[in-house]
C-alpha cells in the first residue's frame, strides 16, 4: 500500500491534482456550512449545473467556431457559475417568499443547456465524463493556480466576513435590523459559492460537487456543538474524504469524484452510527446509576 | 426640552390599501415601563416596526430619543426582540455565546474582529439574564424561556437604552412567564433601561408595567394601569370582550 503512496507522489499529475483536491477539500465545506444552515443545499447542485453548461458552451464553440476563440472549459464554467449566481441573488428579490424557487429554475436551465450543447459538440466522450464525474489526469497546471487563487479568496474572505455571514445564517432579519449591510454580505457569498463550485468541478464533477459541500456538512452536524465546531468538523471530513478517496481512484482506477463522494458517504454513516452507539451508551449508563 | 423617548405624533400606517394604524399619539418616557395590549391584528408589531423604522408611515412623525431614525447609528441605541425570535431553525449548530455575541456584529463593522473586551460584553449580558450555566449549550436545547433570555441578551449586549420586547412568552409555559415577567421587572429596577413589551398576557401586563396602552387599530387607551381598572373598563371589554373579566377578574383587584 505504501509502495503505491509513494509511486503515485512520483506523478507531477498526481501531485497537482492532490494540491487542488486539497484546496477543494476545504473550501467546499466551509461554503458549505453556511449554504446547509441557510436551507440553501440546493443552490449548490444548481450552480453546478450552470457551471455544467458553461463548460458544454466552451466545449461547442471549441467545435463548430473554433477560430472565433477560444475559452477554456473550466474558465467558461466559471464565469457561467458566476453569471448564474448574481442572477440567483437577483430573482431572491423578485420572489420574496418563494426564495428557493429560483434554484429549480436555474437548474432546470443549465441542465438543459448542458445537454442539449453537449450532443451538439458530438456527445458523451472522455472530456465530458471528465467534468461529470471528475477526472485527476485533466487538472492542468494554470488550473490549479487559478483552484489556489480561488481558496486563498474564499479563505481570506470567509474569515474577514464569519461574523456577518453567521448572523446573516441564524437570523437575518435581525441581522438587517442591527445594520449588516446584508446586500453586500449575501451577494458576496453567493459569488464565493460559484467559485469555489466551479473550481471544485475539476476534481468531483459537476453532479457530484453538491456532494461534497453538504455531506461533510451533514455529518458535522451530528455532532458539533457550536457553530465554529461545525466549521472545523466539516472540513476535517471532507479532507479525510479528498485523500482517501484520491488514493482510491489512483490505486483502483476509479473516477475520483465518486470515490471522494462514496468516502463522503461513508464517514457521515460512521458518525451517524457512533452517534447512536454513544447515545445509547450515554443512556445506560443513565440507567444503571 | 425632550427627555422622550418615543414620540408618535398623528402616526398612520397602511401596508396596502387598507389602514392598519390610525393617527396614533404615544410618547414614552425615559425609564418607563410601558405595555402594549390589543388583539391579534390590532396593529401592535407594525408599531414597533414603524419605531424602529423598518417601516416607514405614511402620515405623522416617529422620533427615537428626540430624532427621526434616518441611519442604522440612530437606531444603536434599541435592543429588540422580535415576535418571531425563537422560531429561528430547531437544531442550528449554534452555542447561547454565539447567538449573544452576533447582537455585537452589526456595531463592530465589516472589518473588526471581536476583541477580549467583547467577549466580555457577552459574558456579562449572559450573566445578566441568568444563563451563565448554559453558555456553551447548544442554543436549540434550551427551554423556550431560556432561549428568550438568550434573545435579551442579545439585544442587552450592545448596551441600548430602549429594549423592546414582542410577544416574548408566546409559547412559554406559565411557569416560565413568571419567571420571566420577574426577570423583566427586576431588569427594569436595576438598570435605566426603557423597556416597551407587546404582550397577550392581561395579567402580566397589569402587574408589571408602569403605564399601559390599548390597541386596536387607534390607541383607545393611553396610561397608568390602575386608571385603566377603575375608569375604563369598557375599553378592555371591547377589545378582548366579557370573557376575560369572568377570568381574571380577582387578579386585578389588589386584595
Ligand atoms: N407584511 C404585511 N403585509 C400586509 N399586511 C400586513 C403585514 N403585516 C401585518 N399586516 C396586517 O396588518 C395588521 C396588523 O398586523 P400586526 O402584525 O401589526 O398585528 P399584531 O397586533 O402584532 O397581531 P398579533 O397579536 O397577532 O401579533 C393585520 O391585519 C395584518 O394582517
Ligand atoms: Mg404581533
Amino acid at each position: 500500500m505504501f509502495e503505491s503512496l509513494t509511486e503515485m507522489f512520483q506523478y507531477e499529475f498526481m501531485q497537482r491534482a492532490l494540491l487542488a483536491g486539497v484546496i477543494v477539500g476545504g473550501i467546499c465545506p466551509l461554503i458549505g456550512v453556511f449554504l446547509v444552515v441557510r436551507r440553501l443545499s440546493l443552490l449548490a447542485e444548481s450552480l453546478a449545473h450552470v457551471s455544467l453548461a458553461g463548460v458544454a458552451t466552451s466545449l461547442f464553440v471549441q467545435k463548430e467556431w473554433g477560430w472565433l476563440m477560444q475559452v477554456h472549459p473550466f474558465y467558461m464554467g466559471m464565469a457561467f457559475s458566476v453569471f448564474g449566481s448574481v442572477f440567483v441573488e437577483k430573482m431572491r428579490k423578485m420572489y420574496a417568499s418563494f426564495q428557493e424557487l429560483s434554484l429549480p429554475i436555474l437548474l432546470s436551465i443549465g441542465m438543459g443547456v448542458s445537454v442539449v450543447l453537449i450532443s451538439a459538440a458530438g456527445g458523451f466522450n472522455a472530456d465530458v465524463a471528465g467534468y461529470l464525474f471528475g477526472s485527476l489526469i485533466a487538472v492542468k497546471e494554470e488550473h490549479v493556480k487559478t483552484i489556489a487563487m480561488v481558496g486563498v479568496l474564499v479563505l481570506l474572505l470567509v474569515a474577514l466576513f464569519y461574523k456577518q455571514l453567521f448572523a446573516l445564517s441564524f437570523d437575518e432579519e435581525h441581522a438587517i435590523l442591527t445594520g449588516i449591510p446584508y446586500r453586500f454580505i449575501n451577494l458576496l457569498f453567493i459569488i464565493l459559492v460559484a467559485l469555489v463550485i466551479s473550481s471544485a468541478i475539476q476534481i468531483v464533477g459537476s453532479l457530484l460537487v453538491s456532494s461534497l459541500i453538504t455531506l461533510p456538512v451533514a455529518a458535522s452536524l451530528q455532532i458539533a456543538n457550536s457553530f465554529r465546531q461545525t466549521v472545523i468538523y466539516a472540513i476535517i471530513f471532507a479532507e479525510l474524504a479528498v485523500l482517501i478517496g484520491f488514493f482510491a481512484a489512483y490505486s483502483l482506477n476509479l473516477a475520483s469524484g465518486g470515490a471522494i463522494v462514496l468516502v463522503s458517504v461513508a464517514i457521515w454513516l460512521l458518525v451517524v452510527i457512533w452517534k447512536k452507539i454513544g447515545l445509547q451508551w450515554t443512556g445506560k449508563v443513565a440507567r444503571s446509576e | 426640552m425632550s427627555t422622550h423617548v418615543i414620540k408618535c405624533e398623528g402616526v398612520s400606517f397602511a401596508y396596502e390599501k387598507e389602514r392598519v394604524l390610525e393617527d396614533i399619539h404615544l410618547t414614552v418616557e425615559e425609564g418607563e415601563f410601558l405595555g402594549i395590549i390589543g388583539p391579534n391584528g390590532s396593529g401592535k408589531s407594525t408599531l414597533i416596526k414603524l419605531i424602529l423604522h423598518l417601516i416607514k408611515p405614511q402620515t405623522g412623525k416617529i422620533e427615537v430619543f428626540g430624532k427621526r431614525i434616518q441611519n442604522q447609528k440612530d437606531r444603536s441605541l434599541i435592543g429588540y426582540v422580535s415576535q418571531k425570535a425563537n422560531s429561528f431553525q430547531r437544531g442550528f449548530p449554534a452555542t447561547v455565546k454565539e447567538v449573544v455575541a452576533s447582537g455585537l456584529y452589526g456595531k463592530l463593522g465589516l472589518m473588526r474582529w471581536m476583541k477580549k473586551e467583547d467577549w466580555k460584553k457577552v459574558e456579562e449580558a449572559i450573566e445578566w439574564v441568568g444563563l451563565s450555566a448554559f453558555a456553551d449549550r447548544n442554543i436549540g436545547n434550551l427551554s423556550g424561556g431560556q432561549q428568550q433570555r438568550a434573545f435579551i441578551a442579545r439585544a442587552l449586549v450592545s448596551e441600548p437604552k430602549l429594549l423592546i420586547l414582542d410577544e416574548p412568552t408566546v409559547g412559554i409555559d406559565v411557569k416560565s412567564s413568571k419567571q420571566f415577567y420577574d426577570f423583566l421587572v427586576e431588569l427594569h429596577q436595576q438598570t435605566e433601561l426603557t423597556l416597551v413589551l407587546v404582550t397577550h398576557d392581561m395579567h402580566a401586563a397589569m402587574t408589571i408595567v408602569d403605564r399601559i396602552a390599548c390597541l386596536n387599530k387607534r390607541l383607545l387607551y393611553h396610561g397608568p394601569t390602575d386608571h385603566l381598572m377603575m375608569k375604563e373598563k369598557d375599553i378592555l371589554t371591547q377589545l378582548f370582550g366579557n370573557s376575560l373579566f369572568s377570568i381574571q377578574e380577582n387578579q386585578f383587584c389588589p386584595s
